[in-house]
C-alpha cells in the first residue's frame, strides 16, 4: 500500500509505503537516540538540562525527516552528519532564546540587579558577604588573561582533563597555567583582605 | 572578611558569584565564537578570550555546555600538527624511548617485559568489571592468574592518562576500597601487571570501563 505523507519535503510531496515510513522512523530514532545519550551523559556532570537537549534532539529529528528523501539509506547517517544537524539545531535553538531574552527586556526592562548591599542568597556559612563574592570576582578579573580563562573554567566545575580537551593542550601545560593562575589568585584575595 | 582559600571553597564562591549576576545582563558571546571554542577552530589567544567571557556570564556557560555535550558525539578529525605542536614532541619523544630508552633499559636493568611473553609467561586475562558496568559491579576487578607470579599491580586510570587507583596484592581479585570513586559516565581504562620471580613484569592488555549512570 502506497500512503501520500503530506509531508513538506521542501515544497515537493512524496508518496511513500507505510512500511517505508516506519522504517525511516526506527533508523532515525536509533540514531537520535543514541546521540542523545552520549551528549546528556557528557553534559550531566555541568547540569545541561535535558528539556534544552529535548528540544534540540526534536529540531534534528524534523531536519533528518525533511532531508530524508534525499538519503538513499538512514542507517548510512554518518555521525558527522548527525553532529552538524545537531550542532546547527542548537546553535538556532539558542539564537531564538536570546532574542526572546532581548524581546522581554524591551518590553519590560528588568531592573539591574546591583551587588553591592545584597545579602548572597546562595552563599554558605563560609561566604555570607556579598562582599566576599565581590572580592572573588575582581580577583579571578585581575589574573593573566592566559590563565584567568583556565581559573575560570576550573572554578565552573571543569576538571583538568575536561580544560586540556578543550583547548587542546598537554595535561602538564594544562597544570601548569590552572595551578599558577590558582596561585594568583590566592595572592590576589590575601591582598583584598581575605583570611584563609 | 575571611574566606578558605581551598579549590573547594573558591568554586562555591565563584559559582555563586556567576548566580548571583544572573540577573544582570552582560554583552552575549557570540554563538558562532562559542561553537568554533568547543569545535576546536580559531587561534588560541582567540578561544581563551571566548572561554573567557562565556565563563565569566552563567547564561554563556549554560549556552556553552550544551555546545559542549553535543560535540562530545564529534566523530574524530585529523589533528593539525601545526596546532598541537606538542603532539609532534610526544611523539619524537615515544619514538626515542622506542629505539633508544627500551633497549637501553633491557640491558641495563634485565627484562623489563610489558611485551607478549616468548617464554611461555602469560600476561594476566582481565575477567571483570565489563567494559559498561554498574556503580556496583565495577567495584570489584577480577582477573586469571598468572603461573610464576609473585604479585599483582592493578592500576585505573581515566581515559586521559590520570591515576584513579593503583594498589598491589598477591590475589586475583580486588574490590575497591570506600573512598575510591569512578566516576559515572567518564571512559576509564584498567590492566594488570603481574609481578614475576625474577623481578620481571607481564602487562596486561588495557580494558576500557565505563560505570553507568544511575536514575
Amino acid at each position: 500500500m502506497h500512503v501520500t505523507t503530506g509531508r513538506d519535503t521542501g515544497g515537493t510531496s512524496v508518496a511513500e509505503s507505510a512500511a517505508d515510513i516506519a522504517s525511516r522512523t526506527t533508523a532515525i530514532e536509533r540514531v537520535l537516540e543514541r546521540f542523545g545519550e552520549v551528549a546528556l551523559r557528557a553534559g550531566a556532570a555541568h547540569g545541561l538540562r535535558g528539556d534544552d537537549l529535548d528540544e534540540v534532539m526534536q529540531d534534528v529529528r524534523i531536519r533528518i525527516w525533511k532531508s530524508a528523501s534525499g538519503l538513499a539509506k538512514l542507517d548510512a547517517l554518518t555521525s558527522s552528519y548527525v553532529y552538524r544537524t545537531a550542532a546547527s539545531a542548537a546553535v538556532d535553538m539558542l539564537r531564538r532564546r536570546r532574542a526572546r531574552r532581548e524581546q522581554s527586556t524591551t518590553a519590560d526592562p528588568a531592573p539591574v540587579l546591583a551587588l553591592a548591599g545584597r545579602r548572597s542568597s546562595y552563599a554558605d556559612a563560609a561566604l555570607t558577604s556579598t562582599e566576599a563574592l565581590a572580592a572573588i570576582g575582581k580577583a579571578v578579573d585581575e589574573i593573566a588573561v592566559n590563565r584567568r580563562a583556565v581559573v575560570r573554567m576550573y572554578l565552573n566545575g571543569y576538571d583538568r582533563e575536561e580544560i586540556a580537551a578543550l583547548l587542546g593542550w598537554s595535561e602538564a601545560k594544562t597544570r601548569n597555567l590552572l595551578y599558577r593562575g590558582l596561585d594568583d589568585l590566592r595572592q590576589r584575595l590575601t591582598t583584598l583582605g581575605m583570611k584563609p | 572578611m575571611t574566606i578558605d582559600l581551598h579549590d573547594g571553597e573558591m568554586r562555591r564562591a565563584y559559582q555563586a558569584l556567576l548566580r548571583e549576576r544572573e540577573g544582570i545582563r552582560g554583552q552575549a558571546v557570540p554563538l558562532e565564537r562559542m561553537r568554533d571554542l568547543v569545535e576546536g577552530r580559531g587561534d588560541e589567544a582567540e578561544r581563551l578570550a571566548t572561554l573567557d567571557a562565556v565563563m565569566a556570564d552563567a547564561e554563556s556557560a549554560k549556552e556553552f555546555e550544551l555546545l559542549r555535550a553535543l560535540v562530545a558525539n564529534r566523530p574524530p578529525t585529523r589533528v593539525s600538527w601545526a596546532r598541537r605542536p606538542y603532539l609532534l614532541a610526544t611523539v619524537a619523544a615515544a619514538a626515542v624511548i622506542m629505539i633508544v630508552a627500551i633497549p637501553l633499559a633491557r640491558s641495563s636493568f634485565g627484562p623489563v617485559n610489558t611485551d607478549p611473553d616468548r617464554s611461555g609467561v602469560q600476561a594476566a586475562v582481565l575477567l571483570r568489571p565489563s567494559t559498561e558496568a554498574s556503580p556496583l559491579t565495577s567495584r570489584k576487578f577480577e582477573w586469571r592468574s598468572v603461573t610464576g607470579a609473585r604479585s599483582y599491580v592493578l592500576e585505573i586510570l581515566t581515559s586521559a592518562g590520570t591515576p584513579v587507583f593503583t594498589t598491589r596484592t598477591s590475589d586475583t581479585t580486588i574490590t575497591l576500597p570506600p573512598d575510591v570513586r569512578i566516576e559515572p559516565g567518564v571512559e576509564h581504562r584498567w590492566w594488570v601487571s603481574s609481578e614475576l620471580a625474577d623481578g620481571s613484569q607481564r602487562r596486561s592488555a588495557f580494558r576500557r570501563l565505563m560505570v553507568r549512570e544511575t536514575k
